[in-house]
């Protein structure tokens, strides 16, 4: 791989690291979120675990959110892979 | 800036300008293609290298290593395809394309060439050709607001 190569793997690298981060943002938005429900519903004087609907429907988009930037890999990602593999073990 | 190449048109492109630049760095790619693109569109090598790699695997392409850098060129099979998809319309689709997304930027680009201490304007300094440039700049001038007041009064 030559120069050029590897300014696109570090390109690359640098778009699943921002994946990552946007995740993160979103997961301390979430996270802030519910426990602030949680401690509005403990001073209340509900019985009925109200919290747990906006837990759960924000939960759903927070599970997709984190397989978009854990799990799914870019086909061009796997592609650049590929070809780094190939080539290390053809020498 | 939205999407200029749809599917596959990427790989077209640059099996396009493989067929007229012959033997050629990543960077040579790059530079031609934001050439032919125009309309201030930046292509990075995280775009471009991803593509490079998929007409290798496919046998459009190959690479050859030369002082540690690699040089890419079409295939016979690659050559063919370029025979069949090479035409001018195809660049000046993307073209659009690349405008379109963000007129604002190829407007400027143009305008920037006029900007005070560019090369442009050192050359128009010191011309003999004063009268013939001072027409063509005035003429452009009226028919961009001519063309400005039209569209003031279309919208």
């Amino acid at each position: 791989m030559d120069e050029f190569g590897e300014l696109a793997v570090r390109e690359r690298e640098a778009m699943r690291i921002a994946r990552r981060q946007w995740f993160w943002l979103h997961f301390a938005v979430f996270a802030t979120t519910q426990v602030f429900l949680i401690i509005i519903w403990a001073l209340s004087n509900a019985t009925y675990p109200w919290f747990i609907f906006p837990l759960f429907g924000w939960g759903i988009w927070i599970a997709a959110h984190a397989v978009y930037a854990f799990v799914i890999r870019h086909p061009d990602e796997i592609l650049i892979e590929r070809a780094a593999r190939k080539e290390r073990d053809g020498r | 800036m939205s999407r200029i190449f749809g599917r596959g048109e990427l790989k077209e492109a640059i099996v396009m300008v493989l067929a007229s630049l012959g033997e050629v760095h990543g960077y040579g790619i790059l530079n031609e293609l934001k050439e032919r693109v125009g309309g201030g569109w930046k292509p990075s090598p995280g775009a471009i290298y991803p593509a490079l790699v998929a007409l290798v695997e496919s046998g459009h392409i190959e690479t050859t290593e030369r002082d540690g850098s690699r040089l890419y060129s079409l295939t016979e099979r690659g050559r063919k395809a370029a025979a069949s998809a090479g035409s001018a319309s195809r660049w000046s689709t993307l073209s659009d394309r690349a405008e379109t997304s963000d007129p604002r930027i190829s407007v400027g680009v143009l305008l920037d060439r006029f900007a005070d201490g560019s090369a442009l304007r050192r050359r128009l300094a010191g011309t003999g050709q004063r009268q013939e440039i001072e027409s063509i700049l005035e003429r452009t001038a009226v028919e961009i607001e001519q063309a400005l007041t039209e569209g003031d009064g279309d919208g």
